[in-house]
């Protein structure tokens, strides 16, 4: 307990004599001093309380007393307080009032050493308060004021020496606290000097730094700017980027989509076009014709399954050298290569001669082929037909033709010749009427039956295209005079008028004279037949590029509905097939006619007819381009 | 009197032209068929020979190019009398040499007669 307030006792001390003071803000030199001045006051106070205690002893007044500790408290508490805080500061003052009050009140019984006491003991302290130099200047009057009145009262009982003494103590104790206080305020002031030219320094050079640190600031600033600055530009232009890549993004989708959609069109159409393909060759297959693609020079494009049957190759579908076999056939044995070449250098169909190959016989056709109107030609199609079957009909047709013809002419022929002998022979020399008129009769039916035959055989060569024209340069007006003279007997016999009307020149037309002979012979002769009465008139003109033929007859005329069916085949005079034709006639004279006339080149037809008043005929020919009577150059063709 | 050989394998209408020829002044031979036709002409060496194309063995085209072939003959008028009407033979007979082209069915005696005339006039009688 001793050992720890001893310790106490020394860390107060230490504390004291440093008190109120940060002692590191002070150099060596001022921290001694502030020390010695605390332990110098401290002393002063002592002394202070020792002369108080001699006072005391000496003098026991115990105002003075009081007045002593009074005074040397409240200086020691202005000390301190003027280090200290506000609160001991008023404090202090709250002090020294109060012993301004007890002078005061002492002041009654000692007015005058109370109030010298309260003189140079209260105002000074007081004025420490407020000035220091106040305060040193109160000390020096105090001093003298206190000498003065020494030296003149000459009191010994207030003013004794020791009291003097003791005062000028605690005096020199104060001004030695003072001038030390004031090295210290002096120190202090120094060090705040100090510290205030370093502050101020330290200001300075912050504000360089602040200045320097604001012109970073501001070049960094500025760089910030441009950073941001370049910041805007790279966003903006990684915005565009992204927009282009947003861009493209989108059309690569388009793209896609428009590839889907044009993929699925394509397959649309490849499907559309391979059914129409496979239609095409379908129907190709299924032609009952054989048609075989090539190029121009023989080389097979294609060939549909009818060509391979005609040609006998049967594997087809089978094997690879088909089409081989196909050319091969088509060049060494059907010799097709002339053929394909006509077609190519001319561009136009050539229809071959029938071609016997294998047990068929052939019709080949061939034809250029064209992409598109008027283009490059592709290749040459050769159409193969089997022809066997109808050949064959054909043949038979004709054999029975000329076995028709001759078996049936024959006894037809001597029916004929004979009973005309009869009539000639023996006509005159047998009286018998009934003899005459029975071989009459058998006459005129072997001639009719003549007729029938020859005329059914000759329309059967006609349509068969049998008979053959040989056209040359003929005068149309010669032949018609030479034919109708042929008639004029029988023309008599019937009492008919028969007549020619022409220009009496020439006109010139290229026909075959023999039929063309036969085509007006056939017409005046049915003139002749339907007219009973009358006259037949025959009339050549030339109209528009024609030579025109008109016979016109005074006849039975036709009815408009015989009119309609003139030209057919088996066409009677009466409309009924079941009513007899009265003339009997066999039908078929003016089909005939009309086939002679078409084959020969021109055309007929009935201008005019009316019942009971006449009949016109009317047929036309071409006048020939050339004038000259010498042979044209003939020119088969077939009716 | 002409001297006319009907070359004719049909006998009714042998018969019949033999009455019509001898009827209008003609001397008149006949035989059956090609051959015996071309003996005959041989024999008988006629103005004006008449052949029938329709004929067993040798048919009178067959007969007409051995006639035409033989020297004899060169000038003598073949007619080719038949019942075939048809165009290539008609040629085939006038390219071989025949004189004319008679359609037995398609005339009666008197034009069988003119037309027999007709080319004897064409071609003179030796």
């Amino acid at each position: 307990m001793n050992q720890s307030l001893l310790t106490n006792l020394q860390s107060r001390w230490q504390s004291y004599l440093s008190f109120g003071q940060d002692m590191r803000q002070y150099d060596s030199q001022t921290r001694r001093r502030i020390q010695f001045l605390n332990t110098l006051f401290a002393a002063g106070f002592v002394a202070s309380l020792l002369a108080g205690l001699l006072i005391f002893t000496t003098t026991v007044t115990l105002s003075t007393w009081a007045l002593w500790v009074g005074g040397t408290i409240s200086i020691s508490l202005l000390w301190l307080g003027y280090r200290l805080t506000r609160q001991v500061r008023l404090f202090s003052i709250l002090f020294l009032i109060m012993m301004y009050l007890i002078n005061s009140y002492l002041l009654v019984w000692y007015p005058f050493a109370s109030g010298i006491y309260w003189l140079y003991l209260f105002l000074p302290v007081a004025l420490i308060l407020f000035s220091k130099r106040a305060y040193l200047l109160n000390v020096v009057f105090m001093l003298g004021v206190i000498i003065l009145l020494r030296v003149l009262t000459g009191e010994a009982s207030l003013y004794a020496w020791r009291e003097i003494l003791s005062f000028c103590a605690s005096y020199v104790v104060v001004s030695l606290f003072l001038l030390f206080y004031r090295s210290i305020s002096d120190a202090d002031e120094k060090n705040s000097y100090q510290t205030e030219l370093e502050l101020r320094k330290l200001t300075v050079q912050l504000t360089n730094e602040v200045a320097m640190k604001s012109s970073s600031q501001d070049q960094l600033r500025s760089l910030t700017e441009d950073l941001s600055k370049q910041n805007k530009q790279l966003t903006g232009s990684r915005l565009a980027l992204v927009n282009l890549l947003e861009d493209a993004r989108e059309l690569e989708t388009e793209l896609a989509d428009s590839k889907k959609h044009i993929e699925e069109k394509v397959i649309q159409r490849t499907e559309q076009l391979n059914v129409e393909r496979a239609r095409q060759a379908a129907t190709l297959q299924s032609l009952p014709v054989g048609m075989i693609l090539t190029d121009a020079n023989l080389n097979i494009i294609d060939v549909n399954n009818t060509a391979y049957i005609i040609l006998g190759i049967k594997d087809f579908s089978l094997s690879k050298l088909a089409r081989p076999r196909v050319k091969r056939i088509l060049k060494t044995q059907l010799n097709l290569l002339a053929a394909l070449q006509e077609t190519t250098t001319h561009q136009n169909q050539v229809s071959l001669p029938l071609i016997d190959f294998l047990d068929k016989t052939l019709q080949v056709t061939l034809a250029p082929v064209h992409a598109k109107e008027g283009s490059e030609s592709i290749g040459v199609v050769i159409v193969l037909e089997d022809v066997t079957a109808r050949r064959q009909l054909e043949r038979s047709k004709d054999e029975f033709l000329m076995i028709a013809s001759h078996e049936l002419r024959t006894p037809l022929t001597a029916i004929r010749g004979n009973a005309d002998l009869l009539e000639k022979v023996y006509g005159t020399k047998l009286k018998d009427q009934d003899f005459g008129e029975l071989l009459g009769d058998i006459t005129h039916s072997s001639i009719r039956l003549l007729d029938i035959v020859n005329d059914y055989l000759e329309l059967s060569s006609l349509e068969q295209g049998k008979i053959g024209f040989q056209m040359k340069v003929v005068d149309l007006h010669a032949i018609t005079r030479a034919t109708l003279l042929e008639f004029t007997g029988l023309a008599k016999e019937k009492g008919l008028k028969l007549s020619l009307v022409s220009a009496k020149k020439p006109i010139y037309i290229t026909s075959d004279p023999e039929r063309l002979q036969q085509v007006i012979s056939n017409l005046i002769s049915n003139a002749l037949h339907y007219t009973k009465q009358g006259s037949i008139k025959l009339s050549l003109t030339t109209e528009r590029g024609k030579a025109v033929c008109r016979v016109a007859d005074t006849g039975i005329g036709m009815s408009k509905a015989s009119q309609r069916m003139l030209f057919g085949k088996f066409q009677q005079a009466t409309d009924n097939p079941l009513t007899r034709d009265p003339t009997r006639s066999t039908g078929l004279g003016l089909y005939i006619t009309q086939l002679l006339v078409k084959g020969l080149g021109g055309q007929i037809a009935l201008e005019s007819s009316r019942l009971r008043h006449g009949t016109v005929f009317l047929c036309s020919f071409p006048l020939a381009t050339s004038r000259r009577r010498s042979s044209a150059p003939q020119s088969k063709r077939k009716a | 009197m002409i001297k006319i050989l009907l070359v004719e394998d049909d006998p009714l209408l042998a018969r019949m032209y033999s009455k019509i020829f001898t009827m209008h002044g003609f001397e008149y031979v006949e035989a059956v068929d090609g051959q015996s036709g071309i003996d005959a002409a041989k024999k008988y060496k006629p103005d004006i020979i008449l052949l029938d194309i329709m004929m067993p063995q040798m048919n009178g085209i067959e007969a007409l190019e051995v006639l035409k072939k033989d020297p004899t003959f060169k000038k003598t008028p073949i007619v080719m009398m038949t019942n075939v009407e048809d165009e290539a033979t008609e040629k085939l007979a006038m390219e071989l040499g025949a004189a004319g082209y008679l359609v037995k069915s398609r005339n009666d005696p008197d034009e069988t007669i003119a037309y027999v005339n007709k080319i004897l006039k064409s071609d003179p009688v030796s």
